[in-house]
């Protein structure tokens, strides 16, 4: 009998040992549509390499490797849905939209910036179209793109695709892209391939949905976003080749904003989770693309971040207010943040010219930016100096030439008053790692308390979530903004400001603005230079949202520009460098864009949807009693 | 007699009250490790931050990750590859959750990766 169950329990372990030694060893379908789709594409890049040695860079030769360098682009659109989700650093070496790029992305805020090299198919491909080119530089393009691959072979990132929570998370960034990049010509050099090539890869992912499906039965695509992706298909089969011709508007209504709403909604069902940075700011819960929460950029509650209870959120939201208007903050007790952050100005100071610095008397170097969304960008100011909402008031609160005051002073005039005092004294028991009310406290209830005008929805929100509808000019405008104009290129879907999927890092630019209307010389402001040096940073200022453009002029880090017509017109014009300019490092093509005047108004009406309705915001009608009597005559909102 | 001894309990109190108090300081700075070229000026500044990494890591961490032995809580010690700052975020199901950036910010996170870092080894 023993020996019985002994020789039972062998022959068991035996065939249990084969079978997972066998589910090691046997890729899923899913895994060896994968690996084809690579080695294709590895395949594809040895080829070109090959072509390029063997070829001259006569125009003949020129047009012949980049026929090639389509073909090789298309076999990356087919796998694109994997590489860029899976290995994101990677991915820039094989189709990166720069040369050179800076980055600080959200999780990376505290290091100084990364230099990450771009390389691949359309840095290549742009290359061909430069008067003066070498072999070597082609082919080194070519040639890191090809080194790169190996990556995606790793442990690593191959062991994502055992299991299903990956596919839900690259098909996220997938849609994301689908409404913000893929049709708008960011990364693809011919304006004539943007539909093709994005036709061709929606019907790849097509062909990885059934696979997966196949591979993981229990937590399959359902068959209503199959259905739904079908239609989808149908829609941009039957759109014109000619990418200022395609309906963005209806493709990002109709379907690729449901898709993302389906594709939520089996996140939470099937309860995956990320073990990506990618995923770091995305939010789980949103159900639209065009909803305020989709993406955290900044956490207004700063110190307060703990703090749930709606009546101490209250309590803290009154203090900011009244904070807000209090000029206590400054040094002379004369100014406030609503000096410059003008509620009625949609916090903002749309007279431009009124900035004025602290001795009342010169003007302030760049113009007043907008409170509303300042949250959805990962580094605050222009040239990207702060990395949190409080940095920044703390920041303006101690600069001598904006309120002129220091964290001592500040503290000891606004603990003297005793409602402020009583309130933090308080809030200091739900923020335990303070010994004591400190500076932290002041500026983050001011960012809670502006931060709750982010939330509204604009028209044009409500119009892509379905509750209503736009005007046949304001959705030329959107499909023009999208296409011909070249704005989605830098202002992504849905913020429209330069936070692009999956929203982990804020993007700067170099436009080449003038110091004035005359165009005879660059604005002298360094921008981001003057935080981080580099060829690249150089006038580089950080892409602000078209949100509330119509209600938040002038324009441009110095307000050059007074209306949207003369910003439409800059643009159109090709930039600073196409007004004859000398911007060695503009990031902007030079060329014309050759909008008609018809055009123009047609993008203006669209911006204008982009305005969001604020509730009207009135002052506090009296500020808290200090025990200092010369404390007590200062005014709501300051004098100046 | 009554007023002796009421007396007597108070200046005891006030006694011990000075023990606890001299007593904490001294236990705070015994709490930590810190390379010995570390300047003490420095070394004191790092402290403050340690402090406030310690009361974030007892809200945000010691229920999950804390052990109780014979009594006593017992801190965990954490790689330096564990305390890979932002990856702390995804490292499991879990962090993904409860260590998201509506729970804790990332000005937290590093005060707690610093507490972490510095915190008297358990052996």
């Amino acid at each position: 009998m023993k020996r019985k169950i002994t020789i039972i329990s062998i022959i068991f372990s035996l065939a249990f040992a084969l079978l997972s030694f066998n589910s090691i060893n046997d890729k899923t379908p899913y895994e060896a549509e994968y690996f084809n789709k690579l080695n294709d594409l590895k395949t594809e890049q040895s080829d070109l390499l090959q072509l390029i040695q063997q070829s001259e860079l006569t125009p003949d030769g020129i047009a012949h490797i980049k026929g090639r360098i389509q073909l090789c682009r298309n076999k990356m659109k087919g796998i694109d849905f994997w590489l860029r989700y899976l290995e994101p650093v990677s991915y820039k070496s094989i189709n990166g939209p720069l040369p050179v790029e800076w980055e600080t992305e959200v999780f990376e805020k505290f290091e100084k910036p990364y230099r990450r090299d771009g390389a691949g198919l359309t840095l290549a491909s742009l290359y061909l179209d430069e008067s003066d080119i070498n072999k070597d530089t082609l082919l080194h393009l070519i040639q890191t793109s090809l080194n790169v691959m190996d990556v995606y072979k790793a442990d690593t990132v191959v062991s994502h695709l055992k299991t299903p929570d990956h596919f839900f998370l690259c098909n996220r960034l997938y849609l994301l892209n689908l409404a913000a990049i893929y049709t708008t010509g960011f990364e693809c050099p011919d304006p004539a391939q943007v539909v093709p090539e994005l036709r061709l890869m929606m019907h790849e992912v097509k062909n990885i949905y059934s696979i997966y499906n196949l591979s993981f039965p229990d937590k399959a695509l359902p068959d209503e976003y199959l259905a739904l992706y079908e239609k989808a298909l149908t829609f941009v089969d039957a759109q014109n080749n000619d990418m200022n011709k395609f309906n963005h508007y209806d493709f990002i209504r109709e379907f690729v904003n449901p898709l993302f709403t389906l594709n939520q909604q089996y996140i939470q069902q099937y309860h995956v989770f990320s073990k990506s940075m990618v995923d770091y700011s995305l939010n789980k819960n949103v159900t639209s693309i065009f909803s305020k929460s989709l993406y955290n950029g900044q956490n207004a509650k700063g110190i307060f971040l703990r703090v749930k209870d709606s009546a101490t959120l209250a309590e803290i939201d009154r203090v900011g207010h009244l904070l807000f208007f209090d000029p206590i903050l400054s040094g002379n007790n004369r100014r406030s943040c609503a000096s410059c952050h003008k509620p009625e100005q949609y916090f903002a100071d749309t007279l431009g010219s009124s900035n004025l610095q602290f001795n009342n008397t010169e003007a302030l170097p760049r113009n007043t930016p907008s409170l509303v969304n300042a949250g959805y960008n990962h580094l605050l100011m222009l040239d990207g100096k702060h990395t949190s909402l409080q940095n920044q008031v703390h920041d303006v609160i101690t600069n001598k030439v904006e309120m002129g005051s220091d964290e001592n002073e500040v503290l000891q005039k606004v603990l003297s008053c005793k409602e402020y005092k009583k309130v933090f004294t308080a809030l200091l028991k739900l923020t335990p790692q303070e010994k004591e009310i400190t500076i932290e406290h002041i500026a983050s209830a001011i960012t809670y308390y502006y931060s709750k005008f982010s939330q509204t929805q604009s028209p044009f929100d409500n119009a892509m979530n379905n509750k209503s509808s736009l005007s046949a000019s304001e959705t030329e405008g959107f499909n023009l903004f999208m296409s011909k104009a070249q704005c989605g290129t830098c202002h992504f879907v849905p913020m429209f400001n330069g936070v692009k999927p999956p929203y982990v890092g804020s993007e700067f630019e170099v436009l080449g603005v003038p110091a004035d209307t005359n165009f005879k010389k660059l604005s002298p402001d360094n921008g981001r230079y003057v935080v981080f040096q580099a060829d690249e940073t150089k006038n580089a200022f950080r892409t602000g949202t078209i949100r509330n453009a119509a209600m938040t002029a002038p324009y441009m880090h110095n307000g050059v520009f007074k209306n949207l017509n003369q910003v439409i017109d800059f643009y159109n014009n090709g930039g600073g460098a196409g007004k004859g300019l000398n911007v060695p490092n503009q990031t902007l093509s030079s060329d014309s864009l050759k909008l008609t005047v018809m055009e123009k108004t047609k993008l203006i009406a669209f911006i204008k949807t982009l305005n969001e309705p604020l509730r009207p915001e009135l002052p506090p009608k009296s500020l808290p009693k200090s025990s200092n009597p010369l404390l007590n005559n200062r005014k709501v909102g300051g004098i100046y | 007699m009554k007023l002796i001894v009421t007396i007597f309990i108070l200046l005891s109190g006030i006694y011990s009250l000075q023990v606890f108090a001299t007593d904490k300081k001294d236990k705070t700075a015994e709490l930590y490790e810190f390379p010995d070229a570390m300047a003490q000026p420095v070394r004191n500044q790092f402290m403050v931050l340690c402090e406030k990494g310690r009361i974030l890591y007892d809200i945000s961490c010691g229920k999950c990750h804390n052990t109780k032995v014979n009594g006593k809580t017992i801190i965990p010690d954490f790689t330096i590859e564990q305390l890979g700052a932002y990856s702390i975020r995804v490292a499991n199901q879990k962090h993904e959750m409860n260590v998201s950036e509506e729970n804790v910010s990332a000005e937290e996170l590093a005060l707690i990766t610093t507490y972490l870092t510095y915190k008297k080894k358990n052996h």
